[in-house]
């Protein structure tokens, strides 16, 4: 009895070892679409090498460098502006049910986002091919009322952006939000923002789950301007959209010694009660991480309690 | 035959440490991406900071986290240790700033099992540590602290990926 519990437990991490090994050894070519390329995916992860139970070796640097909450720029591209355009994907958003306020709100909030002191809180971030810029230009939604996917295969989100942006913006600002109906479960994170290409035209876009009554994604807006589930979609999509444009693809452009972003660094910290946006609508918003803000001392604090989120109030 | 047990058990943690649920690969363009749950961008926190109040030897930093009856545990040495002692066994000492990394949290209740990997410098074969803390979320401490060591070489990125 002994002996077979022992092999279950040995069996069943090397089984889910294997699998999630299996899924590194993707290649960077979509299954869906042969034209579609993830730029992303990590290639090459070290094979299983055997068990070293070895003591760590102490080493003998004499001091430590200081952490520094500061975003540093790492070489690459930033968005000098941005062309939005939201998916919303899965047979539930046809039911009015669903949908409810979410896809005209979120439609609303990417039109209020173009010049808003919001948006602004980015444009101090440079690139290889320019500077941030305030502007951004939202052409609407699409909705696709196939069977949806969860968030855990980028590539298969690439190709729905793909599949349903027959024309990406031909200079590469393009930002494809996809907003799934399938909820969080176990997952760790509400969304994400990654890269890819479309027909050989490079794109940013973002996954983000179904929040409807998911705490742990939840910004507790008690406003009453907004449903829950739009509420805590619209403060992720404030996330990842500051992050796209700040530090959108491989090499990277901006983040900080632990890899957080702008975003990142300011996550479910909010510096005013409402934002208020240029179309004038009012949401509840997390603030971004300014560099100069925080040298200044004229942010608001994060979590950690530095001094660098701006909220644009 | 109970120690036995224990280090089987570490080790299977160990192994599904790989497979628990993370961001998918190549999400984020290779930098931060994500946008973490409230729990996960929470503890992150504060392992953050009891990882740099270890290395840099704060005791009396560390000491406010801990809960009365703390003790650690490690594949390498499966007795107990308790108190500060226990946590800083794995520190290196004087090395550059280890890094927190793939994250996950799990609320039982007023229970929280926060499991990550630990990058130490230098990097080399064994500088990555699979930790799997149990804090208690009302009081803020951390009450038992499990290690072990990755049975296959876990590649840090090529630069951190945070809240991942």
């Amino acid at each position: 009895m002994l002996r077979n519990l022992l092999i279950a437990a040995l069996a069943w991490p090397l089984a889910a070892v294997a699998l999630a090994h299996d899924k590194d050894k993707d290649n960077t070519t979509s299954p869906f679409d042969p034209t579609v390329q993830d730029l992303t995916l990590e290639r090459g992860s070290p094979p299983m090498l055997g068990i070293h139970w070895a003591r760590e070796h102490a080493a003998s640097h004499a001091s430590r460098p200081t952490r520094s909450p500061l975003m540093t720029y790492h070489g690459g591209k930033i968005m000098t502006t941005a062309v939005t355009q939201a998916i919303f994907w899965g047979p539930s958003w046809n039911p009015a049910t669903f949908k409810g306020d979410k896809i005209t709100g979120l439609d609303s909030w990417y039109d209020g986002h173009n010049n808003s002191n919001y948006a602004m809180t980015v444009d101090e971030y440079t690139g290889s091919n320019g500077q941030v810029g305030p502007t951004s230009t939202h052409l609407g939604h699409l909705i696709d009322i196939s069977t949806a996917s969860g968030g855990n295969n980028t590539s298969v989100i690439l190709a729905e952006v793909c599949k349903m942006i027959s024309n990406p913006d031909p200079a590469g600002n393009g930002y494809y939000a996809v907003y799934s109906e399938v909820k969080r479960g176990g997952a760790q994170y509400c969304a994400y923002h990654s890269a890819g290409t479309c027909h050989g035209v490079p794109v940013q876009f973002g996954f983000f789950f179904n929040l409807d009554g998911d705490p742990g994604c939840d910004p507790q807006d008690t406003s009453g301007h907004h449903s829950q589930g739009l509420a805590a979609l619209a403060n992720v999509s404030a996330h990842e959209l500051a992050e796209a444009r700040s530090d959108p693809a491989s090499p990277g452009a901006w983040y900080d010694s632990s890899g957080a972003e702008n975003g990142d660094k300011c996550a479910w910290t909010f510096g005013a009660p409402l934002v208020t946006l240029s179309n004038g609508t009012q949401w509840k918003l997390q603030g971004e991480w300014s560099n100069a803000a925080y040298s200044a001392g004229t942010g608001y604090p994060n979590s950690a309690g530095q001094k660098g989120c701006l909220s644009g109030e | 035959m109970r120690r036995s047990l224990l280090a089987i058990v570490v080790y299977a943690l160990t192994l599904a440490a790989s497979a628990q649920s993370r961001l998918p690969p190549g999400v984020d363009g290779g930098t931060g991406g994500a946008m973490a749950t409230r729990s996960v961008s929470h503890y992150l926190d504060l392992e953050r900071a009891l990882a740099d109040a270890l290395q840099e030897g704060r005791r009396d930093s560390v000491a406010p986290m801990l809960a009365p009856d703390f003790e650690a545990r490690s594949a390498q040495a499966l007795d107990s240790v308790a108190g500060i002692d226990g946590i800083a066994a794995n520190v290196l000492t004087g090395s550059a700033a280890p890094q927190v990394r793939d994250l996950a949290v799990r609320e039982l209740g007023d229970v929280a099992i926060v499991s990550f990997f630990l990058d130490r410098a230098p990097r080399g074969p064994h500088a990555t540590l699979y930790v799997v803390d149990v804090w208690q979320q009302q009081a803020g401490k951390l009450t038992a602290r499990y290690v072990s060591e990755p049975v296959r070489p876990v590649a840090a990125p090529a630069h951190p990926r945070g809240r991942e």
